[in-house]
């Protein structure tokens, strides 16, 4: 694993420990990436070299288009954006007002436990980065 | 005879246009002392702003009575005495030198929103004799204006925003002499501050008359080596096309002229404007300047659907050609 | 038929979003999120996709106004959202550190678009002490061996996003 931003040290091994569960525990997924809703990249954890400061950057436009097509159509509150690719998927939702969790998985996953897993893993996270001092920055 | 009071009414104005005239007359009023009304039902209308785009050729009866008749509209014309055109959308002081044209009595009507060419236009003149790169005094009636090249800056009294009074005023109204670096300080600490590039251009534009700048015939091709910056000049939409036009290429005036289906003397005086701040080179052939790119011609249906776009947002007449 | 559209581009805080706003029909649809770094000193919120407005033309096409992303790490967005455009409109922000280097990465960004439809360059707040010239922008255009043109722009005035527009338009046509 690796990070680029320097994070609190408790939160960082949480989150490591979420994001190393998730590829584990999830058949398919192959890739996590934890960013800032403005597409910076904090954690990420892959089977693959994935690159993850671009990942980020790109998963922050579509979490807001997202969020942005959802309001247009009088809808409430995007909870995931999923692309769905001839060979896997690419799952993205916001965690916090701050915080986004991203997963990549092949065809052999099955898309209700990668969401599933990719929920449960934010909860996780959610509840770290609320832990006083443990704040991303 | 000196108009003290002014009556204007408004023909086909959308609702926009029609409320900008009135936060510009309320400015006026306070600035010229004059009371500047809005004309009641059946009460003589002084000035009669007709919008040209929603009815571009009124009826006798709807000016019947009107001491002025402004046309208003992207591609207004006017079409006799009495009558003017103002370009959308107005600017501050072309009311202001319309209001001024309401005191000329039944004299033929011009206004600086005709072009150049009115009265004899000195300050340009008086330039071309000194040393305009020096900070200069332009001393206008009791006022003073003051040059700051060094800092690119020129110095004025804050009812003289709108420059055309005094482009164009008499010679016995002007004096021009270098200032001194205490005049310079003074002028800086009292008086308002503008980009010295607006008030030549402004000078050259107005007192050009209509004419070429020396040294450029009808047939001479020149370009622009930059841009002027038109978010500092007295803005006119058709500096745009004028500037686009030979911005890439060399072109004679004359083709200027009918490419872009403006007066002659119009695009005289944008090039006089041009030559005199610098922003003008002659070529010795129709050329391209070296240095622009040059992307594919425009196609017909794209050079329509700019004009579209254009009209939409009232950014005046599509190229003759 | 395909879409029409304009591209407004430059630097966050620039006034990429005023300037769709001062002309378009609609409130500008954005997608914005709170930013987290040192945009912050700046503003709160940094686009992180695109915004848009719109006008309609007589016939009642639409004309479709795109404002970029400005932070270079949303970039895989502006060859998205220039695809098939008619030019841009690059909006420099004088009160940034170097609006000169913000310039060299949008015409870098873009160039490909540029070269094939065309700019206009805008500085804002140009009157800011100590921001750059016009002249050192223009001269920076010099040595890149690039003519466009620079104006002087308060994109909250209507009538200067109108010439900023003018402008452009003016150059496309003449092409």
């Amino acid at each position: 694993m690796s990070n680029t931003i320097s994070l609190p040290e408790a939160f960082r091994q949480s989150a490591e420990e979420i994001l190393a569960r998730l590829l584990d525990n999830t058949q398919g997924a192959y890739g996590v990436v934890l960013a800032t809703i403005d597409g910076h990249a904090l954690l990420h954890a892959a089977r693959t070299d994935l690159p993850a400061d671009r990942i980020a950057a790109m998963t922050s436009s579509l979490v807001s288009l997202g969020e942005t097509i959802a309001h247009e159509a009088n809808q409430q509150k995007c909870r995931f954006v999923i692309v769905e690719n001839s060979d896997g998927y690419v799952v993205t939702l916001r965690i916090s007002s701050r915080l986004t969790l991203s997963s990549f998985a092949g065809n052999d996953t099955n898309l209700g436990m990668l969401l599933s897993a990719t929920r449960s893993a934010s909860e996780a996270l959610g509840k770290a980065a609320r832990q006083p001092s443990e704040t991303a920055q | 005879m000196t108009n003290t009071s002014v009556t204007i009414a408004f023909l086909d104005l959308q609702p926009r246009d029609r409320k900008l005239f009135e936060s510009f007359l309320g400015i006026l009023e306070g600035r010229s002392h004059k009371q500047l009304r809005i004309a009641q039902p059946g009460e003589p209308v002084d000035v009669l702003i007709v919008d040209s785009d929603a009815r571009p050729d009124p009826s006798t009866s709807d000016v019947a009575g009107a001491r002025m008749v402004v046309f208003y509209g992207a591609g207004a014309t006017a079409h006799g005495e009495r009558q003017l055109a103002l370009a959308k959308p107005v600017r501050f002081w072309e009311l202001q030198a319309l209001l001024a044209a309401t005191d000329q009595g039944d004299a033929p009507l011009r206004t600086a929103s005709d072009g150049p060419a009115h009265g004899p236009c000195r300050l340009h003149r008086l330039l071309q004799d000194v040393d305009h790169t020096r900070p200069l005094l332009i001393g206008f009636d009791q006022w003073q204006v003051v040059t700051d090249p060094a800092r690119g800056n020129f110095y004025f009294p804050e009812w003289l925003e709108e420059l055309t009074p005094l482009c164009q005023a008499d010679e016995d109204r002007l004096s021009l002499r270098p200032a001194t670096e205490a005049e310079v300080r003074a002028a800086a600490s009292s008086l308002r501050t503008g980009p010295l590039v607006r008030l030549w251009w402004e000078a050259a534009f107005v007192g050009s008359q209509g004419t070429l700048p020396a040294g450029i015939a009808p047939d001479t091709p020149v370009f622009l080596k930059r841009w002027p910056d038109l978010g500092v000049l007295g803005y006119r939409s058709f500096y745009a096309p004028l500037c686009a036009m030979i911005a890439r290429r060399a072109l004679p005036p004359t083709e200027i002229a009918e490419r872009t289906g403006m007066d002659h003397r119009d695009v005289a005086a944008f090039l006089s404007a041009s030559a005199f701040c610098g922003y003008l080179q002659t070529a010795a052939a129709p050329a391209a300047p070296a240095a622009a790119a040059h992307p594919a011609p425009a196609s017909a249906p794209q050079r329509g659907l700019i004009s579209r776009i254009k009209k939409r947002l009232g950014l005046g007449l599509p190229l003759a050609n | 038929m395909s879409e029409i559209k304009l591209i407004f581009t430059g630097p966050a805080g620039a006034g990429k979003t005023t300037a769709i706003a001062a002309i378009s029909e609609i409130p500008p649809v954005r997608t914005d999120v709170d930013a987290t770094d040192d945009l912050l000193a700046v503003k709160e919120q940094t686009t992180a996709a695109l915004d848009f407005g719109e006008i309609t033309l007589d016939d009642g096409s639409k004309v479709r106004l795109y404002g970029t992303p400005g932070q270079s790490r949303f970039a895989h967005m502006w060859p998205i959202l220039v695809q098939g455009g008619l030019g841009l409109v690059i909006l420099l922000d004088n009160t940034r550190p170097s609006p000169v280097e913000d310039l060299a990465e949008y015409l870098d960004g873009f160039a490909d678009f540029i070269a094939e439809t065309g700019a206009v360059i805008g500085l804002t707040r140009a009157d800011h002490p100590g921001g750059t010239t016009i002249d050192e922008l223009h001269h920076y255009l010099e040595q890149r061996g690039e003519h466009h043109p620079v104006l002087t722009a308060d994109v909250r005035e209507e009538a200067d996003v109108l010439m900023l527009l003018n402008v452009l338009l003016s150059l496309l046509e003449t092409r």
